[in-house]
């Protein structure tokens, strides 16, 4: 009986902890899916968090590299905090792993199909049955970063919208468009989205009376915040960047 | 085979003659300064040697940015009669490498940058020896779209050559277009399309704007470039410049 018991009592916590690892390691659901921008159909991948909505929604928008693996890594960093993860893919379907490459594909991008493109994800997550349309926010990394500051320049319903080291506008016209609070994250070092640009949003922002939150990590070069960038990850200021991102959109986009 | 021998021949010519002239009465170049919305900014601006009213052309640099070959280009084209003013979207920087022009153009603001091509039509639309209805543009890479983006927003613009670069697709910004359009592509580039291609020169054709476009096998982009030890290819490079220098001869009545 004291046997059979314990073979019981062992078989279960193996049992639960198995299971819990399996719910641990398992993550959000993703998938590929399409829709209408202009007259093209375009992909893009979904993670949707493991309970049911309506959630907010976020709309992902990747560096020069493309969609790869790190950029679908954050929409399930995203989903795995309760928001529904739409990566975009501004490429359609070509990733880059060499510079050269990522240079080459980011300077044949209209930017105009781009707009197109970051207002139908915008237009998806809202019509999704699992969001809620008024809680919608954006972030975006390197190029991805300039392209979540025009979302919120052509969408004033967005609520949130977060930029890590991406280019900002300056026309005053411009700013007076956009409604969702802003957060940045940007690297000191970075020679083209110098700290100096960084003010000089920021005061334009303040000036608009837009609310703005930037902050500029010393010893930290452009893209800091990605690991495959072996040279100038920073992981202290990642860590740091990341909880602001997550505390941002908990304050913005929860209700 | 024949063809390619004459047309091997004219560069050589043309080359010859680009560089007499350079040689005989090497062009006055200057730093210029001028606004563009609240700020100063400045221009590489070269100048023919003969007086009287030019023709001019407004150059946009690409990923690097205002080069010593982008100032070379401003320097070939004053020795071929124009006024060449190269614009510096970055303000002063200029890339030392790939790394630095990737961060550069990706941290251009496009609406700054718009601004400033703008602001450089102006300036020359106001120069005493410049012929306002005989401007054209030419940009490489950025520059192209921005080249473009100036054609779009400035009807004024007479001619408008661009090299290894993205193309409008919205259908009003196209229908915007004055200007006729030439463009140079590598064919091993990655990013642009044979189809995005077409679609840009159907659409520029359905509204009467000519639109020569030419694509060179066995190029990627920068191909123009001899900076770019790994892209450029002297051929293509040298009918890439040859159909330019015609394109403009001919759209801004040279």
């Amino acid at each position: 009986m004291r046997q059979w018991l314990k073979v019981t009592v062992v078989g279960g916590l193996i049992a639960l902890a198995a299971f819990g690892v399996f719910v641990w390691a398992s993550p959000p659901k993703s998938q590929i899916v399409e829709y209408k921008s202009g007259d093209d159909t375009v992909r893009a991948y979904l993670v949707l968090p493991d309970s049911p909505g309506p959630h907010p929604g976020i709309v992902v928008i990747h560096e020069f590299w493309g969609l790869n693996d790190w950029v679908k890594e954050q929409a399930q960093k995203l989903a795995a905090q309760g928001y529904v993860a739409l990566a975009i893919d501004l490429y359609r379907g070509a990733v880059a792993t060499d510079p050269g490459d990522a240079s080459e594909l980011m300077r044949s991008l209209p930017h105009d199909r781009s707009t197109r493109d970051l207002e139908a994800a915008y237009d998806y997550l809202a019509a999704r049955p699992e969001v809620d349309k008024n809680r919608i926010g954006s972030i975006g990394w390197c190029m991805g970063g300039g392209y979540s500051l025009q979302l919120a320049m052509h969408e004033p319903k967005l609520t949130a919208c977060v930029v890590n080291y991406g280019s900002m506008p300056t026309d005053p016209a411009d700013i007076a468009k956009i409604q969702a609070p802003i957060l940045g994250n940007f690297g000191a070092d970075d020679k083209g989205i110098t700290p100096v640009a960084v003010h000089n949003f920021e005061t334009a922002m303040k000036a608009a009376g837009k609310s703005v939150d930037l902050k500029i990590y010393d010893g930290a070069g452009h893209a800091f915040e990605n690991p495959n960038n072996t040279a100038g990850y920073r992981p202290e200021a990642a860590a740091d960047a990341w909880d602001r991102i997550v505390a941002f959109f908990a304050k913005t986009l929860k209700p | 085979m024949k063809r390619a021998r004459r047309a091997a021949n004219l560069a050589c010519v043309y080359f010859f003659c680009g560089a007499l002239s350079l040689v005989a009465a090497p062009p006055k170049t200057e730093t210029v300064e001028y606004a563009s919305g609240s700020e100063t900014v400045r221009g590489f601006l070269a100048l023919p040697a003969a007086p009287g009213r030019h023709a001019a052309i407004l150059i946009v640099h690409g990923d690097s940015g205002l080069t010593a070959w982008i100032q070379e280009q401003a320097q070939r084209f004053a020795a071929q009669g124009y006024v060449a003013l190269a614009v510096d979207l970055y303000r002063g920087e200029v890339a030392a490498n790939d790394e630095e022009a990737h961060e550069l153009s990706r941290g251009l603001p496009d609406d700054r940058a718009l601004r400033d091509v703008k602001a450089a039509f102006t300036y020359l639309t106001a120069r005493q020896d410049v012929s306002s209805s005989r401007i054209g543009a030419i940009g490489w890479q950025t520059g192209g779209w921005f080249a473009l983006q100036l054609a779009i927003h400035e009807p004024r613009l007479a001619a408008c050559a661009v090299s290894d670069t993205a193309l409008p697709t919205d259908s009003a910004d196209l229908a915007s277009i004055r200007a006729q359009v030439l463009g140079n592509f590598g064919a091993d580039q990655r990013g642009i399309t044979p189809s995005q291609i077409e679609a840009f020169e159907d659409a520029l054709r359905a509204r009467g704007i000519q639109v020569d476009v030419k694509i060179y096998s066995g190029a990627a982009g920068d191909f123009e470039n001899p900076a770019d030890k790994v892209h450029y290819r002297p051929e293509a490079a040298a009918d890439a410049w040859i159909r330019a220098f015609s394109f403009f001869s001919k759209n801004l009545g040279k």
